[in-house]
């Protein structure tokens, strides 16, 4: 731009002079010759010679124009050049320094995935000893138990089951985080199957004097998905219903929608503030009374649901009114898209 | 009088722990059992003992559980045997991974031990049965 104005004014310059010069040449000229002549003979001549004169000074002139006007071109031409280079070099250079970063940033990504995956599985080894003898002396296979025995027995094995949930839900959210949760396809009664796994949350909603209902059609909803990840939904909307609810009802609605499976969580218990609303679904998000975090657990779970839900190509939603209770609805279509996500390609 | 010959199970597991637990638990419940702490001593002892039915843990370091299974079918005398693979939840999705190994069937830690004994006589009842 700078140059463009420059130019400009140059040649307007330019423009001056020849006016100036052409006006002074002819006020100028005539006069001097009418002075110098002695007859009209010698005005003829010096009219041609003036004439002649004329044109090759503005030839001149003109030539002139032209080569500084070159010479300023290829100046600037140069010059622009020579921006454009840098330019191009500090393109260049930054891009090679966003990639280095990108190189890192994605090594130590891989890095980190293989290290939780590591870890939690060195985590999980101890622990499934710890559940497993727990199970077998509480079986009573290595002699009999007195009942504060078998109580104690029985909360070591609660406390290391709900540790491996939580070492679980670590390992889940990170391998989904980093795109590698591959998802099985298995072609089964969503029915039957969450009717199922709704049942083994029965005892946990009894102990807590809630009421546990499960609403479902007769005919079967054949789903083609990863059977695992459904129950694991399932399960966690409703521990998460029995976890946040004191007294009332939970109930499960299992219905078909046009091409979808619908699931419907509806507990009355402490619900979920407007403003909460949108951040449930973010990893290590608990709402809490500003106080403390009046629940244990990772916070991972809905997080984790959310992912799954998405990995389906399916939708999760909620709708809560503080106080009164939640209502979460969870959407798979019945049949998985052909075309997959990256999840399934990851190694 | 009738002699009941001792149905044995090899367990495969690299971890002290969870092979004394299985042992116990089997051997309680009535069963042999052989102890392998690593893949290739595993397809030795299952060469070796022909047991009725193998207990295959999937994370073992060096030759992992899906490639001992693939050895052990390529084995003859242990086509029919029936192999249990036994995962963790990381693994959870190998299902099909494991059955394509060879194994008949999988259970997951953390062991539940009346869950095991069902699924393990289970296989042993399909395995006496004549195959057609």
């Amino acid at each position: 731009m700078r140059w463009t104005h420059n130019g400009t004014f140059a040649n307007l310059r330019i423009v001056l002079v020849y006016v100036t010069f052409a006006v002074t040449w002819i006020l100028v000229s005539d006069q001097v010759i009418e002075l110098i002549a002695s007859n009209q003979a010698e005005v003829t001549w010096m009219q041609t010679v003036k004439g002649l004169a004329f044109v090759i000074t503005s030839a001149l002139l003109l030539a002139g124009h032209l080569a500084v006007e070159g010479r300023v071109r290829d100046r600037l031409n140069a010059q622009l050049q020579e921006h454009a280079a840098t330019l191009e070099q500090r393109v260049e250079h930054r891009t090679a320094q966003l990639a280095a970063a990108k190189e890192r940033a994605e090594r130590a990504d891989r890095t980190k995935s293989v290290f939780l995956a590591t870890m939690s599985h060195e985590l999980r080894t101890p622990l499934n000893s710890i559940i497993g003898f727990t199970g077998i002396l509480l079986k009573e296979m290595a002699g009999p138990l007195t009942g504060e025995q078998r109580k104690q027995l029985g909360m070591v094995r609660d406390s290391g089951r709900h540790l491996l949930s939580l070492i679980n839900d670590v390992l889940d959210i990170s391998k989904i985080e980093a795109g590698q949760l591959p998802l099985a396809t298995d072609t089964f009664d969503a029915v039957a199957a969450l009717h199922e796994s709704a049942l083994r949350l029965q005892p946990q909603a009894r102990e807590k004097g809630l009421e546990l209902t499960v609403v479902a059609p007769d005919a079967p909803i054949p789903l083609t998905a990863d059977r695992r990840r459904v129950e694991q939904v399932l399960i966690n909307l409703l521990s998460n219903a029995i976890k946040f609810t004191e007294r009332g009802h939970i109930t499960l609605r299992i219905a078909q929608e046009d091409d979808h499976l619908r699931l419907e969580v509806e507990d009355t218990g402490v619900g979920i503030a407007d403003g909460d609303l949108e951040e449930i679904f973010q990893p290590f998000h608990q709402v809490s009374d500003g106080t403390a975090r009046y629940q244990e657990g990772t916070g991972l779970g809905l997080a984790i649901c959310k992912r799954l839900v998405d990995l389906h190509h399916g939708s999760l939603a909620v709708e809560s009114d503080l106080g009164e209770g939640s209502r979460f609805i969870a959407r798979f279509p019945l049949q998985r898209p052909a075309r997959h996500d990256g999840a399934e390609e990851a190694p | 009088m009738t002699v009941k010959t001792m149905v044995h199970i090899l367990v495969i597991d690299d971890n002290a722990h969870n092979l004394y637990m299985m042992a116990y638990l089997l051997e309680r419940s009535g069963f042999g059992v052989f102890q392998a702490s690593n893949g290739p001593d595993g397809v030795h002892s299952a060469l070796t003992h022909h047991p009725a039915l193998i207990l295959l843990d999937i994370q073992l370091p060096g030759v992992d559980g899906y490639e001992v299974a693939r050895t052990l079918r390529r084995h003859e005398a242990l086509r029919e045997t029936p192999i249990i693979a036994v995962t963790s939840h990381a693994m959870v999705g190998d299902r099909q991974r494991c059955l394509a190994a060879g194994c008949n069937d999988y259970i997951e830690k953390p062991i539940d031990p009346d869950g095991l004994l069902i699924t393990i006589q289970s296989h042993l009842d399909a395995a006496r049965e004549p195959t057609p």
